[in-house]
Formats: C-alpha cells, sequence, structure tokens
C-alpha cells in the first residue's frame, strides 16, 4: 500500500478542523494543531514526515504570522510548504500571508474540489524540487554536488574570461582512521564543521562543492587562496570545539592558466597536488607547478609500463639476509623487489613502490614476489640447500582481496612447500587504517603455519592494543625508529622497553636497517634477536645468495 | 425532519453544503456538532464587555464555521458584524450592537432548529 502523505492543520476553531479533516482525509494522513505554538511542537518530532502545512491566521497563543516567522527561521523547515486558508474577506491577510513566507492561500468557506488540487499541485511542485536539489546540494554539508560545481565553475569561467581564478581542494588526512575509530557520526560532523570553515574562509564569491568523503572544491578569484590559508597552514582539525588529533587539513591549489580546458581536469590537477602531500608531515599547501607536473607525468609514464615491465621480467627479487644477534648466524631473509628497466636503469623502490599503492599495481607485484620466492623454495628443497626462511611483503591492497588465503593456499599446494618458511610481513600503518580485517586475515593466515611479522613497528601510530589484538610470530621494529632511539641517552630510550615486552608476549624482535658495529652491539645487549642491515650485508640477487650461504 | 428540511428551516444551503462534504451523515454530525462551537458564546461575553479585539475575533470565527456549514442566513449578519468589529480602534461602534441583536436572533433560530431536527424521530 502507498504510504499517505501527512498533512498539518493549524487551526484554533474545532468545528472547522473537524471538517476539513474531513474532506482532507480520505488521500493525506492528518496531524492536528490548535495553534502556531503546538504545531511548532509537531514539527520537531515531525518534521521529516509533514508534506504541507494548512494555516489558519488568526489563532490564540500563537497566530499563523509568528507561526511562518519562527518557520521561517529554521532552513529545513522552510521546506515543507504552508498554504494559510483566509476568509477571502481581506485582500491584506493574503498578501500578509504570502510575505510572511506562505507558499499559497485558500478562501474560506472550504471548497474540496480546489484545496485538494491546490494541495497536490504544491507537493508534487516541492518534491520535484526537493530532487533537482538533491542533485545540486551535497546532503550533509550543504555545498554543492561535484556535478553542479563543475556546471558553476563553467558557467563563472565562461562568463568572465578576463578574470584569473584558482581551483583549491582539500584534503583530511587520515579522516578514514577518525570515521572508523570515532564512528561514522562524529566524522560527519567533523566534515560539516570543516564545510562550514571553509564557506566562511573562501569569501562571498567562492563556489564550493563536496567532491568526494573528505574532500572539498572550491573554485576562487586569484589571490582569493591566500585570504584563508593562515588558517590551514598548520592543518589543524577541530570537531567540538576540540583540536583533533592526528587528522590534518592539506591543500593543494590549481592556479587556472586556460579557461577553455575541461573543468574536470582542473579539478583532477587540484586532487592531484594535493595527493602528492598526502603522508608528508608539516606540508599542508602544494601548488600545482612544473615539478608537480614532471612528476605527474613521470608517475603516468610508469604507470603505462608497469604491466609489461612485470610480463617482461624486469622486476627482479632480491634477498636480504637476517642475522641472529647472539651467533651471528644466518637466520632468514627478507625478499625486496628491484626494477631494473632497461632504458632508465635502476629504479628506485622509494618512488615506484608509493605509487603502485596508489594505483593498485602492488598486488600483481606481491603476487609475483610471492610466486618467485615459493619456487626459490622448492628448488632449494629439490637441491638439498639449507633451507632459510624468506619474509615477503603482504600489503594493505592485498588485505582486501577477498581470497588471500585461498591464494596462499594454492601458492603452498602448487610449489609442495611447508608454510612455516614463508614468512608474511604486514605493515603497521595497515593495522592503523582497518584494524578489523587486518586482525581476522592475519590471525586465518597464521592458523595456516605461515608465521607473521609486523614490519615498521614504531613508524606510525604503533598501538600497544595492536600487540595484544594480533596473533604476530616476530615483531620488525623500524629502521628510523631505531636510529632516533640510539641517538637518545640509554634512560630515555624506549628501546628496552619494547624489547621487553615483545619477548614477554612471545614475539621474536628484528632490528632493520642495521649500519654499524655499534648499534649492533647495542641491540644485542637490549636483547633483541635479530638484525639486518647493510652493516651485516645488502639484498643480494638470489644467486649470490646462494653462493653465499647454502652452498658451503 | 430530515437534514434537506432542517437546512431549509435554517435559513442554509444545503446544496453548498453537500458539495463541501460527501455525505449527509457527515452533515448531520458537523451540524449537531455546531451547538457545541464556542465562537458564539465568546462572541457573546466579549460584545457584553465590550472587548472589541476578541469579540472581532469570535465574530470571525463564527463567520468562518457558518461559511463552512453554509448556514446563509447566520452567516450573514455574522459577516456583517466581522466588518463592524474589523476596525481597530478602544471600543465597540454602537452600530455592532445593533447588528449584534440580528446575529443572536438568528443564531437562536439556527440553534433552535438544529435542537428541533435532532429531537425529530426520523433524521435524513
Amino acid at each position: 500500500m502507498k504510504t499517505r502523505k501527512k498533512i498539518l492543520i493549524v487551526e484554533d476553531n474545532g468545528l472547522n478542523r473537524a471538517i476539513l479533516s474531513e474532506i482532507l482525509s480520505e488521500e493525506y494522513s492528518i496531524l492536528e494543531a490548535g495553534n502556531g505554538l503546538d504545531a511548532l511542537k509537531i514539527l520537531e518530532s515531525e518534521r521529516d514526515e509533514i508534506a504541507l502545512i494548512l494555516l489558519d491566521v488568526m489563532m490564540p497563543v500563537m497566530d499563523g504570522y509568528t507561526f511562518l516567522d519562527r518557520v521561517r527561521e529554521d532552513e529545513e523547515l522552510t521546506l515543507i510548504p504552508v498554504i494559510v486558508m483566509t476568509q477571502g474577506d481581506s485582500e491584506e491577510d493574503e498578501v500578509a500571508a504570502l510575505t510572511h513566507g506562505a507558499t499559497d492561500f485558500v478562501p474560506k468557506p472550504y471548497r474540496p474540489r480546489i484545496i485538494l488540487h491546490r494541495i497536490a499541485s504544491i507537493i508534487n511542485l516541492r518534491e520535484t524540487a526537493a530532487m533537482v536539489n538533491q542533485f545540486r546540494y551535497d546532503r550533509l554539508t550543504g555545498l554543492y554536488t561535484k556535478e553542479f560545481f563543475y556546471q558553476k565553475v563553467r558557467e563563472c569561467l565562461d562568463a568572465n574570461p578576463d578574470r584569473e581564478y584558482t581551483i583549491l581542494c582539500t584534503n583530511y588526512e587520515n579522516f578514514k582512521w577518525y570515521n572508523d575509530t570515532f564512528g561514522r557520526n562524529a566524522g560527519d560532523s567533523l566534515l560539516v564543521k570543516g564545510a562550514e570553515i571553509l564557506k566562511r574562509r573562501v569569501g562571498k564569491n567562492a563556489i564550493c562543492c563536496r567532491y568526494s568523503a573528505d574532500r572539498f572544491l572550491c573554485l576562487q578569484e586569484r589571490g582569493d587562496e591566500l585570504i584563508g590559508r593562515d588558517c590551514f597552514l598548520r592543518g589543524r582539525v577541530h570537531n567540538r570545539s576540540e583540536l583533533v588529533e592526528n587528522v590534518a587539513v592539506k591543500l593543494g591549489i590549481y592556479e587556472i592558466t586556460v579557461h577553455s580546458i575541461p573543468v574536470e581536469q582542473m579539478c583532477d590537477r587540484a586532487l592531484l597536488v594535493v595527493d602528492s602531500i598526502k603522508g608528508i608531515y608539516n606540508r599542508y599547501v602544494a601548488v600545482y607547478d612544473e615539478t608537480i607536473r614532471e612528476k605527474l607525468l613521470r608517475e603516468k609514464e610508469i604507470t603505462d609500463v608497469m604491466s609489461s615491465a612485470l610480463e617482461e621480467g624486469q622486476f627482479i627479487v632480491y634477498l636480504q639476509p637476517k642475522f641472529s644477534l647472539k651467533d651471528n648466524l644466518i637466520t632468514g631473509a627478507e625478499a625486496l623487489v628491484r626494477w631494473i628497466h632497461p632504458e632508465w636503469g635502476f629504479m628506485s623502490p622509494g618512488e615506484f613502490i608509493p605509487l603502485f599503492e596508489k594505483n593498485d599495481f602492488i598486488p600483481c607485484l606481491d603476487q609475483y614476489v610471492w610466486e618467485t620466492v615459493c619456487a626459490k623454495l622448492r628448488e632449494w628443497k629439490k637441491k638439498g640447500y639449507t633451507m632459510i626462511p624468506v619474509s615477503v611483503n603482504v600489503s594493505r591492497a592485498d588485505i582486501f582481496r577477498s581470497h588471500l588465503e585461498d591464494i596462499f593456499q594454492t601458492l603452498i599446494e602448487k610449489y609442495e612447500i611447508d608454510p612455516g618458511y614463508l614468512h608474511l610481513e604486514i605493515t603497521e600503518s595497515a593495522y592503523t587504517n582497518h584494524p578489523n580485517q587486518i586482525i581476522n586475515t592475519m590471525t586465518r593466515l597464521k592458523e595456516m603455519g605461515f608465521p607473521v611479522e609486523m614490519d615498521d613497528f614504531g613508524s606510525g601510530y604503533s598501538s600497544l592494543n595492536m600487540l595484544n589484538q594480533m596473533s604476530l610470530d616476530i615483531l620488525k621494529l623500524d629502521m628510523k625508529f631505531i636510529q632516533n632511539e640510539m641517538m637518545k641517552p640509554v634512560e630515555q630510550s624506549i628501546l628496552n622497553d619494547i624489547i621487553s615486552m615483545a619477548h614477554r608476549l612471545n614475539l621474536k624482535v628484528v632490528a632493520e636497517g642495521i649500519e654499524t658495529e655499534e648499534q649492533a652491539e647495542r641491540l644485542r645487549e637490549l636483547g633483541c634477536d635479530y638484525a639486518q642491515g647493510y652493516y651485516f650485508a645488502k639484498p643480494m640477487p638470489v644467486e649470490e645468495f646462494e653462493n653465499t650461504y647454502q652452498k658451503n | 425532519m430530515t437534514i434537506q428540511e432542517c437546512y431549509e428551516k435554517m435559513g442554509g444551503d444545503y446544496e453548498q453544503v453537500e458539495k463541501r462534504l460527501p455525505s449527509a451523515k457527515l452533515i448531520q454530525k458537523f451540524v449537531i456538532k455546531f451547538l457545541d462551537d464556542g465562537s458564539y458564546n465568546e462572541l457573546l461575553e466579549s460584545m457584553e464587555k465590550g472587548q472589541r479585539e476578541t469579540a472581532f475575533r469570535a465574530a470571525h470565527t463564527l463567520k468562518g464555521v457558518c461559511g463552512n456549514l453554509s448556514l446563509s442566513r447566520l452567516l450573514n449578519s455574522a459577516s456583517k458584524l466581522t466588518e463592524l468589529l474589523r476596525e481597530e480602534r478602544e471600543d465597540i461602534p454602537a452600530e455592532a450592537f445593533q447588528i449584534m441583536e440580528d446575529v443572536k436572533k438568528d443564531y437562536e433560530s439556527t440553534a433552535e432548529v438544529i435542537r428541533e431536527y435532532m429531537n425529530s424521530a426520523e433524521k435524513i
């Protein structure tokens, strides 16, 4: 059954109310109020349900005009159409009703067919308008939608060919984490606040929209983007007047030089430039310029060739040995990928890995490394080499593939290897953003027999809770974390505490990036189990690894 | 007495009220309810006390109700009274008191007919 629309009748005379209700009750469901104040009370709880209000002007307690004024103060309530009922004996009443914001008026005595028609057409009109609004305005923030923004920007640029404009893009760094941690409502409230601040800071002539979850776009006249910029410079975010830790606003700026290029492209550039400072501490504003342009072009070049590079075997697996600090004997190796391009030569992993993480190529590359390592493990077993466990990287993106367990199951079956020799490294930051999914997946993999290592511990927002929740075997301390801790006087360093705690949780500890004898010595004293780094051995091609560690 | 006969006796417009309310039963229901409507008593009281503003509101309401029930005779005198009371001033104009006598007469006769109708054995 079609649900009937609700109409609120506001009229003090009971008999009139009953007659009107009778007239409308066949098509609508009716709510009644005897004066403006009662009507406002009903609106408090039923505002979303009411399709239209029929209002008498002359009422005790609160009359129709006062009611209309109060309704006008509330942006949401103004969306409900109000028809005022007049005695038809005074034009002034009718004019007054309309100036107080009524949508229309109908004369008393009631003429049912006219009332019903007018109500139906007004409701219909409002609903159509509401649909248009839904398309134009973002429900949460009230800013324009992306599509309507594109249209508005195009109109503005076409109308003002001589003026210079800028596209501004904001990004709330770690917004997803905030949403996960504090809940959807807190996240929404943060965005609403953010939209308000944006509207206030960008000036009256700016055009703003919500581009996606936590991204706002804004068209400003050149120079205007500088006005409110100071407040963004440290990227601070407040919600309900409390400073929000870990969340920062970053700004990307694209200065429009040619009005005729597609607005979407202009916006893409602003978005790209804001992404370019993602994760970079202390950088909150970036302007699209030649350097960025070149970097983006370079990224595009890499993106264009990455798949064929993988097919052609340009990606090569290197192994970096890990040593026991007790006896300096090799205990394992980490598989690292190297890219040697026929023209460009040796490519820095620092350049292509973050890009692959962004453009979703990383699962393909990871899978390739897993295959290669598994094939090697089988080869070693067949050849009777010393078996050395190898760690491979499991990226955040891998976790979100639905069949990660199946993939690993297939691998150990295909290559007939003991899962105990394939260590899985998951980076700490993956946990920060999606704890539950990571915990579930890694727990299942550990149950299948794969040793699990937490990589880069100490590099981000290390959560001690995480150590409790994740079933881990090995904790890998981040290289920079170790170096920082080493710089501190012994009594101030928490390295000792972390290692003891890990041991209490039955975890082995690996230190990464060990470069000097002194560092190795200190870690040994602290009881760290394993170490990896240039001091011991650099990453090397598999053949060299085999020759050095397995053949003698 | 049928409801049509009742309307004829009250000086009402049955044809018009029929367009407003879909059944004789409903017309009957609302006409009987008219006896409980407080606007006439309020009018009476405020006229006696000389409260123009309140009297205007009451007359206005009475006029509205009569309009909706198409009680034309009473509507006519109530409308006249409403207009005489509309102008914003301290006291009630003398002319209004004269018309009030018409309203009283029309109201009493209308109410009398409705009571008669209520008591008649054969309704509708």
